[in-house]
């Protein structure tokens, strides 16, 4: 965290950041508040092509209307209206703003390096061999104890090397003739395979993926609420769970992950699983054996097994499905384009309630793939100017129960992490952000 | 000899023209988007719009063609669009580890198929004939990534002599570098060989009765002198046939291996940018794989009037 303290106005509209006095950038420049101004502007700039702009610019939330430097350490970010979620925005883990020295670009604005303030820098990408990082030694860790991203974070090794692996065979073989000492977010069958393993550990950690039956509420034949919830009442939730994740998961029924606070026991309230209530609703909604079309893919293992559950378990209760396999690239396009009646998908870690809410939400008009309830958008529209967690529990406790009601999405469980380790090395905790933490990380010989 | 060449270099032109139209409209048909690839779950439809009018995608397929078209012409492949890096410097970077491994391998096997391809011919139906033919269908039968796997089993976990992943340049780091190139190496010569032993067998058996051969025993020459003079040059012709095609196709990708192996070669780098619709990036291989197939052949066949002086090119 480049941050030493921030704080955060009574209307949540100013956010006020203190650098760390000791900040270096990795080209030993300090790291101050005017480079922090210039970054953001950077990122606000639709030149860049910053991923998560519309976090930033009005068009999903606040718009931050200012970035200003106070002093050399303080940072001021203005916003055009109160945002309780907008620390949530910043260090959203598929697109974080990153504090980089304008040197990671050329004069003509194209990207060159990252040139961060973290514990390793940046050395070498051989495109399609690795990426090689080197201990910053002029990074003084932080005191209190590592958590998440943040906290303590101390570099040992002296460099790190990340190749990409994409056969699984050759995973496990590198991983146990000792050549790699992690190999992160496996398959589960990984670790079965490896237990018994001398030179290797398997680590396994609740993750905050969602593996999930992705329901076109849009549809003629799905748009029908009692055939959404007769396929819900038709699912056998907790075995499907046990047997997807090979024992590594149990059935998670909220859009909020296993872990996250606002995960309370009411999130954990299930579709009961019954097939007879579920023949009944099929008769309510008229179903006539009308084809169902369940899209999936053989490239991510998970969606495909999760597919041929889902089929088995309906084909019980009487309905017609037919599963369509495609190749990733193809099934991404249908995601997008919402062109699907029913798909067995995975969303990627998402640390908050609000942003893991936001993947299910949203203009069916803008993004066709979203579930577009008018109450449950609303809700969701609160949380940004709802400061008390308590007042924020309830708008989720709501649009969970609105989501149960409804069954826009099925959710199966949240993918284990699994990864394994090499035994020579100490200090390596998984991360159910499904990225590899390899700060205090030791190697003993 | 060189009208002939020139004629046959000039039939190049025709043919990748062909290759760029059929790869474009081969990307254009297939389903998926190489944005949305990037995307991937998280949604911004106005940065995918602005991605796709940069990269051209926006454009109607036959503009995209022609100018895409226009700028190979002047041997501008453009930039990957997933990693940003220059298609062409990708390409040859690439193709140098897979040449590496691929001619290497090809020699070998091909020095071994003609050795053991010419004793199992002599020896005829004789026990070392068997063990040779036994041994060449066991090779041709069993795919290159079994044998890869089998090798990386073996020398790579449970004796740990050889690394199974990864990749050092030899002209960097002779030692290590040619310590990844083993596996392989071996795991493609083992997969090559059965076929190219096949056809010298086949090719010297016939040689072998022809009466040219009787004479030149007659005459009192030692075997070796026979085989080796004038048996073997007649049965190259084939196999020299047989070892361009391998060595054309090889030289295109040796996916399967890279994959096995974790090599940055060719064949993995068109794999993964087919996968990730790096349409620039895919259709630059396939010009380069079209390419080097048409010439590698075009090689072969230059080497034939050596091979063969009764061998006359016609242009």
């Amino acid at each position: 965290m480049a941050a030493e303290s921030y704080e955060v106005s009574d209307d949540m509209t100013v956010y006020r950041f203190v650098l760390r006095e000791e900040l270096l950038f990795h080209n030993g420049e300090p790291a101050t508040a005017q480079y922090v101004v210039m970054n953001w502007q950077k990122v606000l700039d639709p030149a860049t092509g910053f991923q998560c702009l519309p976090f930033f610019d009005g068009s999903s939330g606040a718009k931050v209307v200012s970035v200003e430097a106070e002093d050399d350490r303080t940072v001021v970010i203005r916003l055009d209206r109160p945002s309780a979620v907008f620390l949530e925005k910043l260090a959203y883990i598929q697109c974080p703003v990153a504090v980089l020295h304008p040197d990671s670009w050329d004069a003509d604005g194209n990207w060159v390096k990252p040139i961060g303030t973290g514990p390793y820098r940046f050395s070498e990408w051989r495109e399609g061999r690795y990426v090689l990082l080197e201990k910053f030694k002029q990074y003084v860790p932080r005191t209190e104890p590592a958590s998440g991203l943040a906290g303590r974070k101390v570099a040992h090794a002296d460099t790190l090397r990340y190749v990409v692996i994409t056969d699984l065979m050759a995973i496990k073989a590198a991983v146990v003739s000792g050549q790699i000492d992690v190999a992160s977010y496996l398959a589960p069958v990984t670790a079965l395979e490896l237990r018994h393993n001398r030179r290797v550990e398997a680590n396994d950690e609740q993750g905050l993926s969602r593996r999930t039956l992705l329901i076109q509420t849009a549809d003629p034949l799905m748009s029908n609420v009692s055939l959404r919830r007769a396929m819900a009442h038709a699912l056998d939730l907790e075995t499907f769970a046990e047997v997807a994740s090979l024992g590594h998961a149990q059935h998670n029924p909220s859009t909020l992950p296993v872990g996250l606070k606002q995960h309370t026991d009411l999130h954990a309230r299930r579709y009961a699983y019954d097939p007879d209530k579920s023949r009944s609703l099929l008769a309510e909604a008229g179903y006539d054996g009308e084809e169902i079309v369940l899209t999936t893919t053989r490239e991510e293992q998970a969606y495909f097994d999760m597919a041929m559950i889902a089929e088995a378990m309906w084909q019980e209760v009487g309905l017609n499905v037919r599963v369509e396999v495609l190749e990733l690239g193809s099934l991404l396009s249908k995601y997008f384009q919402g062109g699907y009646q029913v798909m067995a998908f995975e969303y990627s870690p998402r640390l908050t309630a609000t942003m893991n809410l936001q993947t299910l939400l949203g203009d069916k008009a803008v993004t066709p793939n979203r579930w577009d309830d008018a109450l449950a958008n609303d809700l969701l529209s609160r949380v940004s100017a709802t400061p008390d967690p308590s007042d924020q529990q309830a708008i989720f406790d709501r649009i969970h129960e609105r989501m149960m009601d409804q069954v826009p999405v099925i959710n199966i469980y949240n993918a284990p992490i699994v990864d394994v380790t090499s035994k020579r090395i100490r200090g390596y905790e998984p991360w159910p952000g499904a990225k590899p933490r390899l700060w205090n990380v030791e190697v003993i010989e | 000899m060189t009208a002939y060449f020139v004629k046959r270099l000039l039939m190049v032109v025709p043919t990748l023209l062909l290759v760029t139209l059929a790869v474009f409209l081969v990307m254009q048909l297939v389903p998926g988007d190489p944005v949305l690839m990037m995307m991937r779950d998280v949604n911004n439809p106005e940065l995918v719009q602005q991605l796709r009018e940069e990269l051209g995608l926006d454009k109607p397929a036959i503009v995209q063609y022609f100018n895409w078209l226009g700028r190979i012409a002047q041997l501008d492949f453009g930039h990957s669009i997933v990693t940003g890096e220059p298609v062409l410097d990708a390409m040859f970077d690439r193709f140098a580890v897979t040449a590496q491994v691929v001619v290497i391998s090809v020699v070998l096997a091909t020095l071994i198929a003609v050795v053991a391809g010419t004793i199992a011919a002599w020896v005829r139906n004789r026990k070392p004939d068997l063990v040779i033919t036994v041994l060449a269908v066991f090779s041709m039968s069993i795919p290159s990534f079994w044998v890869g796997i089998a090798l990386i089993i073996l020398f790579g976990i449970k004796l740990q002599w050889l690394p199974t992943v990864g990749y050092v340049s030899p002209f960097q780091d002779f030692a290590t570098g040619i310590q990844f190139l083993v596996l392989p190496i071996a795991a493609l010569v083992i997969a090559e060989t059965g076929g190219l032993l096949r056809m010298v067998r086949s090719t010297m058996i016939e040689v072998l009765q022809q009466e040219y051969i009787t004479s030149a025993r007659a005459k009192g020459l030692s075997e070796m002198t026979v085989l080796f003079r004038h048996a073997l040059k007649n049965t190259l012709i084939p196999t020299m046939t047989l070892v361009g095609l391998v060595l054309g196709s090889l030289l295109g990708g040796a996916a399967v291996i890279e994959t096995v192996f974790t090599l940055p070669g060719l064949g993995r780098l068109l794999v993964t940018s087919v996968y990730a619709r790096d349409y620039f990036m895919v259709q630059g291989i396939m010009i380069l794989v079209a390419t080097t197939y048409v010439l590698v052949n075009l090689a072969i066949d230059m080497l034939y009037p050596l091979l063969d002086p009764r061998v006359r090119m016609q242009s």
